[in-house]
């Protein structure tokens, strides 16, 4: 137990100050993910013009969480463990006494320790742009708000896990991520509220995970209509089924890896 | 109790074959041929706790395959091993704490971090306490010459002292047994010197077991007793240096200068001719002819010099390859 | 035309290079089919309000969308491999081979790769452009315009991104700028009327996405004097110079790395 903990305080404090070195990096990803500011922008206009039934400070809202659900979700561990996989790092890793999946998990939580506080300067001029808008959600939505972050991001992660690991069958799997970031930008509540979507469309979607990696946490902390008990048991139930599915894929991928000569 | 046992040990990888082109493409998808390679064939050897040993052959041999059996990381397809009393494949903690590898043209330590964060990582993945990892940090980074650099990023650093940095990362769990590819690869003289040095120090204190691959001859002669040659997956020698030496240079290298221009073939009667430019040659001569050779070479030619060498390991080596199996 | 020559030379060697990785091609339409369905359904979602985008029937606005898929896979098949290698040509010293080079170095830089993931994606702007075209029934002066004003925006983009990823000669990391000019361009599917003001004021007179996108559209549309053709090539000559004038500058400040 005394070593579990040290294990993970030496693996975040070295993984932070490994994301310290790539601060300026962070920031422009980070200033990279402001699209869905721009659907805002077009949102406001027409709920201005009285087009939609939400209203502008609704929208703004909605979309500043967006904005912030999806910095507090991204992964990037299929690119790692390609990349590992690639230059042959992954056989030191295999002969350490410490599965990499803690390595990964401690890159991405520490990661977050760099990039929420660069997002401070946005939350300011947020505010000064949108004044009034952001209204604290209460606790019992901003807490469950957190968890279904939280969720999202594992669920994110393990999905990438098991994208990052196909690089040991097929080169250049990591390009199928670039298929998951697709399918989230317009199918998870980046472009609009869900509820916007048509009903068929809605309804599809709700057996996908997409609409609980973002529409579910936004709409939590915006205060927008949406049930939070059965959608987080099914945000949770996809998270331990790709779990489930990286952990398989990676028993499978060790045997591959150690057959074709590592 | 043997450190390494490996009996019949062998490694067949099944390589998908495509034919060129796009029908050769879709049958590749619908019916996938395979071709068998043996890397590695019938390989049996045991090492000692304590030994040293240097494992030969030419790229592609096998070398790095089997050293990756022996780790654990690829699964044999043929034979058995043991490594410590343990199977590797299993790679259980206990035996993961014992050994180490290390890959010349691969490194594990944090490209953009000081080198000491690395260490606190290993220091910690390891299970090592804090007050003992920080004393064999100052141990090895003394023994290496390494205290200046330790707190500068990875990358300032130049490649023998990053080489010295990954064998601290490396051995700062003090294993039993070490796994050494090509440690000093693309490494000046210098650091190569630093580089045995430190590996023989650490031999001796821990009583350590080492298998190393190199292409420079100079570490094999400077750390292994025994060494290992393999050759198209076999096991073609296993014995000590000095015997390999012998046994595929039976040659000493008679290196001539003359007063006048000496034809080849004038020459060829007496040894391989290995150079001949204007008037100095060089002679290969069969050991238990040599007198008889140097005494007729000195009466037939007008011998300005003469001088007897052993010809480099490193061209032992080669004439290994080319002969093929050992008698 | 030497630097004609050149570019064929590296594209014809890139094009090689990637014929290995024809899963990569697969990946690529898959995603570019994706990306504009999802595009699509975007602009769909809309209209479904009734909102038109400040005026703008939707095969009209079709048009915006077509054109900004053509300048996003102008990004993903020449821009970005090579802006990025800009970064790594500075972190590892090897810009010095190519200030050595008997070329501008500016057009071997930005110039030498060429990126097969980018052809699907520019098919289905091409699709989209054309098929909008068609269903607006575009005249045939302004489907030339269009084709102009392409060319255009083309440039312009080129300028952008290269005056972009020329800060790497100070800030060395960059990957990530070039990224944030991607989700920036990523917004021109929309014509400019469609947002809200502030951005309107960003996207025409900050970073002119205006002139990639919908200018293009509207020229085509009549909704601008062919006049404005002279203002899009104006604009893109001058972020040209602009372009060229700061990697001047920035080489000035070039240290080659020593190791």
């Amino acid at each position: 137990m005394r070593w579990l903990l040290k294990k993970a305080a030496v693996l975040l404090s070295t993984y932070h100050a490994y994301m310290l070195e790539y601060r300026g990096e962070i920031l422009f990803w980070l200033l990279s993910g402001i699209t869905p500011f721009f659907f805002m922008a077009v949102w406001m206009e027409a709920a201005g013009q009285g087009y939609t039934e939400i209203s502008t400070d609704q929208y703004a809202r909605y979309f500043f969480f967006v904005f912030l659900t999806r910095q507090l979700s991204l992964v990037w561990v299929s690119w790692n463990l390609s990349e590992s996989i690639r230059t042959g790092t992954l056989s030191f890793r295999l002969l350490q006494p410490l599965d990499p999946l803690w390595h990964h998990l401690a890159d991405h939580v520490a990661e977050r320790g760099v990039r929420v506080p660069l997002m401070v300067p946005i939350f300011i001029v947020f505010t000064l742009l949108y004044p009034g808008t952001l209204t604290w959600p209460g606790w019992e939505r901003a807490l469950l708000g957190l968890v279904a972050v939280a969720l999202a991001f594992l669920t994110n992660f393990f999905a990438s896990y098991i994208l990052g690991l196909l690089a040991l069958w097929f080169e250049d799997a990591v390009e199928l991520s670039e298929v998951w970031n697709v399918l989230i930008t317009f199918f998870s509540g980046m472009l609009a509220p869900l509820s916007l979507y048509p009903e068929t469309v809605q309804k599809v979607l709700a057996w996908t995970p997409f609409p609980y990696l973002v529409y579910l946490p936004s709409a939590l902390w915006s205060g927008m209509p949406v049930a939070a008990g059965w959608p987080l048991v099914i945000l949770l139930g996809w998270t331990l089924l790709f779990y489930l599915v990286s952990r398989g894929l990676w028993r499978l991928g060790l045997k591959h890896y150690s057959a074709m000569g590592a | 109790m043997e450190a390494i046992s490996a009996k019949w040990l062998g490694k067949t990888y099944l390589v998908a074959v495509k034919d060129p082109g796009l029908a050769g493409t879709l049958r590749h998808f619908f019916r996938r041929r395979y071709k068998r390679i043996e890397a590695v064939k019938n390989v049996s050897f045991d090492i000692g706790e304590g030994e040293v040993v240097g494992f030969l052959g030419p790229n592609g041999a096998g070398k790095t395959t089997t050293l990756k059996m022996l780790t654990g990381l690829i699964y044999p397809s043929a034979g058995q091993v043991k490594v410590l009393g343990h199977v590797p494949f299993e790679r259980r903690p206990e035996f993961l704490k014992k050994i180490t590898l290390v890959m010349g043209n691969k490194q594990q330590l944090i490209w953009d971090l000081p080198v000491l964060d690395s260490l606190k990582i290993n220091a910690a993945v390891y299970e090592i306490p804090d007050a003992e990892a920080r004393r064999r940090i100052g141990a090895f980074a003394e023994m290496l010459d390494l205290e200046e650099v330790l707190k500068q990023p990875v990358r300032k650093l130049s490649l023998g002292q990053r080489m010295k940095a990954e064998l601290m990362a490396a051995l700062l769990h003090h294993p039993k047994l070490l796994f050494l590819d090509e440690p000093t690869l693309g490494l000046d003289v210098n650091a190569q010197v630093s580089v045995r040095a430190f590996l023989k120090a650490y031999r001796s204190q821990h009583r350590a077991t080492i298998l190393l691959t190199s292409h420079y001859m100079a570490d094999i002669a400077a750390l292994a007793e025994r060494v290992l040659v393999i050759h198209h997956g076999e096991l073609i020698f296993d014995g000590p240096l000095r015997l390999l030496v012998a046994r595929f240079a039976p040659y000493r290298e008679v290196s001539l200068e003359f007063d006048a221009q000496i034809s080849r073939d004038a020459l060829a009667a007496y040894g391989e001719v290995e150079a001949l430019e204007g008037q100095k040659a060089r002679l290969l001569v069969r050991r238990e002819k040599l007198t008889e050779t140097v005494r007729n070479l000195l009466a037939e030619f007008p011998v300005r010099d003469l001088t007897v060498s052993e010809p480099p390991v490193e061209d032992v080596i080669a004439k290994v390859f080319t002969a093929g199996r050992v008698a | 035309m030497r630097p004609l020559k050149l570019i064929l030379t590296f594209w014809s060697a890139a094009l090689a290079s990637q014929m290995e990785y024809r899963a990569n091609f697969v990946m690529a339409t898959i995603e570019a089919v994706l990306e504009a369905v999802g595009k699509l359904f975007g602009v769909y979602l809309f209209y479904t309000t009734g909102f038109s985008f400040g005026g703008w029937r939707w095969q009209e606005a079709l048009l915006v969308l077509g054109m900004a898929t053509l300048v996003d896979a102008f990004f993903i098949g020449v821009l970005n491999p090579n802006l990025r290698r800009i970064s790594e040509h500075v972190q590892k010293g090897t810009l010095d081979f190519v200030l050595l080079k008997p070329v501008d170095s500016q057009l071997w830089i930005t110039t030498q790769y060429f990126s097969v993931v980018g052809v699907p994606f520019f098919a289905s702007g091409l699709i989209i452009v054309i098929y909008a075209g068609l269903s607006v029934h575009l005249p045939v002066l302004g489907w030339l315009l269009l084709a102009a004003a392409a060319i255009a925006s083309l440039a312009l983009a080129y300028a952008i991104g290269f005056l972009f990823a020329s800060t790497a000669i100070w800030f060395v990391k960059v990957f990530n700028v070039v990224f944030f000019l991607n989700a920036l361009v990523w917004t021109g599917q929309y014509p400019v009327s469609a947002y809200q003001r502030p951005f309107r004021i960003f996207m025409t007179y900050v970073l002119p996405i205006y002139f990639m996108t919908t200018v293009p559209a509207e020229l085509a549309l009549s909704r601008q004097s062919p006049a404005a053709l002279l203002l899009a090539f104006g604009v893109a000559a001058i972020a040209l110079f602009a372009s060229r004038a700061f990697w001047r500058f920035a080489l000035r400040y070039y240290t080659s790395a020593s190791s």
